[in-house]
């Protein structure tokens, strides 16, 4: 700034004179936005104001004139809000990976699940059958006995041999607890195996769970939103790096399916252990055949999903704000583009 | 709590001294009491970062909402011409619409073609909404690309449903469901159009109003002495 006083308050009205150019100090040498229209004044000439003797930056697309008299900060709260407002960013997208992680392991458990119903349930239906037929045997032979009991008779051998044969597989199962997998191929067999399966529910469609194809349909978009949401949440990072939040969200996911199955898997042995049906074995067959495989495809889906919304995420944002919000608010999320080098949209 | 400005020359403190729009620089100006310099009243930088992550958390808020609201305006699109599709067709075939039996199990007697009202207050409704959110986008153009998209999220939701429940529901397959609520849109379109004209004339004289407001507090702040 020159010494030259200024002659009279600035608070009072001076003679307004039309915008001279004023002498010519120097040339922007950084970045600096125009506070009306935020072009970047870089490279514009520094001229001082003949009347106010002010340093001042012309802007050549609107013409606002932007002071370079800059007050450095004194108090230390700046610092310290910054610093609390970043630990809350950190802390909230470690959340949103936990999150992400749950979400896509909760998703792939559903599928997993869904898809080994049919053959679990139908396991349950046959030795539920067999087991309320021999029920009903069993009632009958006790009235039976009763009756004779009562007409003095002694018909022992006619209750032995109303008792219900057990299927080829229950019975396997029943004579020789070790030989659980015998009985479970039987089982399996006696279906026709995958074919027969899948002829005896007339046709594929059929055969698969409603549930599990309409969990599949949710969840592979729910991964791609998940996918954009952590592409718009990283902003920092080009978008040819995202491939990287990918991965450690995928890592994440993964680790919780493996958990997840770990604790299906003890589960599933707890219940064999305590509960005497043989359904329980085939359930632990459905789980191994169904289940477990199911489940590794649903997270590998998923993970895909992931990918194609990160890929996808900041564009579909952009059309989401440029769509959905006026044109004057959209300044307030106008890093989507300046982040990826893009200009921002109009705000008027 | 005023901000602190003290005069870079003498440290005399400013902070109490009213500032001055210049007419012909456009920035608020005030003299030193001190030393006579004339220094520029800026918004500190603080207050800058503040006021855009404001901005941005506002800016956030109200996408979210609107993502619902779209959400919302086309599930009632789709199922307002449906109905009116729907309720058209019955009261040209003589029979009684479906859409009278709920307001019959209500206790409500209503003559058959007044439960048309229903639909087109839905359109009404969703009429209005669009012609504020899409103010800035020209009328035709926006109009068509709303209705297409409401299509298009039928036709998907029908056809992927009727994939999956084709085993529980056969009759879903045909997709006249989509034929129907499609047929209802573009009858119901005049009433989405004349709300949607009337939703975006009161966004324009909200607009005007707050630029009349805007312009009318510069003044004033220029006269201040």
């Amino acid at each position: 700034m020159s010494d030259t006083p200024y002659s009279d308050h600035a608070n009072q009205p001076v003679d307004v004179k039309p915008f001279s150019a004023g002498d010519r100090v120097g040339i922007l040498g950084a970045d600096r936005p125009c506070t009306s229209c935020a072009y970047d004044l870089i490279g514009q000439p520094i001229v001082r104001d003949p009347v106010y003797q002010l340093l001042l930056v012309r802007c050549p697309e609107c013409g606002t004139a932007t002071a370079l008299q800059e007050y450095p900060l004194l108090g230390r709260w700046a610092g310290r809000w910054a610093m609390v407002l970043a630990a809350s960013w950190m802390l909230a997208l470690v959340v949103l990976l936990l999150l992400s992680g749950l979400a896509m392991a909760g998703l792939s458990m559903w599928f997993g699940e869904a898809m080994a119903e049919p053959l679990r349930g139908a396991a349950r239906a046959d030795y539920m059958a067999w087991w309320e037929e021999r029920q009903i045997q069993a009632q009958m032979q006790a009235a039976a006995a009763a009756a004779a009991e009562a007409g003095g008779e002694d018909d022992g051998g006619s209750t032995a041999a109303a008792q219900p044969a057990p299927p080829a597989p229950i019975a396997i199962w029943q004579q020789r607890a070790s030989e659980q997998k015998a009985s479970v191929e039987a089982w399996w067999s006696h279906h026709g195996g995958l074919e027969g399966w899948i002829a005896g529910r007339q046709g594929w469609l059929r055969a698969l769970d409603w549930w599990g194809l309409g969990a599949l349909a949710v969840s592979i978009p729910a991964a791609a939103a998940i996918g954009a949401v952590w592409a718009v949440a990283v902003l920092g990072l080009p978008r040819r790096r995202l491939w990287g939040v990918g991965l450690v969200v995928a890592a994440v996911g993964a680790a919780f399916c493996l958990w997840f199955l770990m604790l299906a898997e003890q589960s599933s042995a707890a219940n064999r252990a305590a509960f005497s049906g043989w359904h329980f074995t085939v359930g632990r067959f459905a789980d191994w055949r169904v289940q477990y495989p199911a489940t590794v495809l649903s997270l590998l889906l998923l993970i895909a999903g992931v990918f194609v919304g990160l890929h996808i995420g900041r564009p579909v944002a952009r059309l989401l704000v440029r769509t959905l919000l006026p044109p004057r608010m959209r300044w307030g999320l106008a890093m989507l583009w300046t982040t990826e080098g893009l200009k921002p949209p109009s705000v008027r | 709590m005023r901000l602190s400005h003290h005069c870079f020359a003498c440290g005399a403190d400013c902070s109490r001294i009213a500032a001055r729009l210049d007419d012909r620089l456009g920035l608020a100006l005030l003299g030193c009491p001190g030393c006579g310099r004339t220094l520029v009243r800026r918004s500190v930088q603080v207050r800058r970062r503040w006021r855009r992550l404001w901005r941005g958390t506002l800016a956030f808020l109200l996408l979210v909402v609107q993502m619902g609201f779209l959400l919302g305006a086309t599930g009632l699109s789709a199922a307002g011409g449906y109905l009116l599709s729907s309720t058209i067709s019955d009261l040209i075939a003589g029979r009684r619409p479906e859409l009278v039996r709920p307001f019959e199990s209500a206790g409500l007697m209503v003559a058959d073609p007044v439960v048309l009202a229903l639909p087109l207050a839905m359109f009404l409704v969703v009429g209005l909404w669009h012609g504020i959110t899409f103010a800035h986008f020209g009328l035709v153009r926006s109009v068509i690309r709303f209705l297409v998209w409401v299509a298009a999220v039928v036709l998907v939701v029908c056809s992927g449903g009727s994939f999956l429940v084709a085993r529980e529901f056969p009759s879903l397959t045909d997709l006249s469901g989509f034929a129907t609520m499609t047929f209802g849109l573009l009858l119901g379109s005049p009433a989405f159009v004349g709300a949607s004209l009337l939703g975006r004339r009161a966004a324009e004289s909200r607009a005007r109003w707050r630029r009349g407001r805007y312009r009318r507090a510069m003044a004033a702040r220029r006269r201040k002495p």
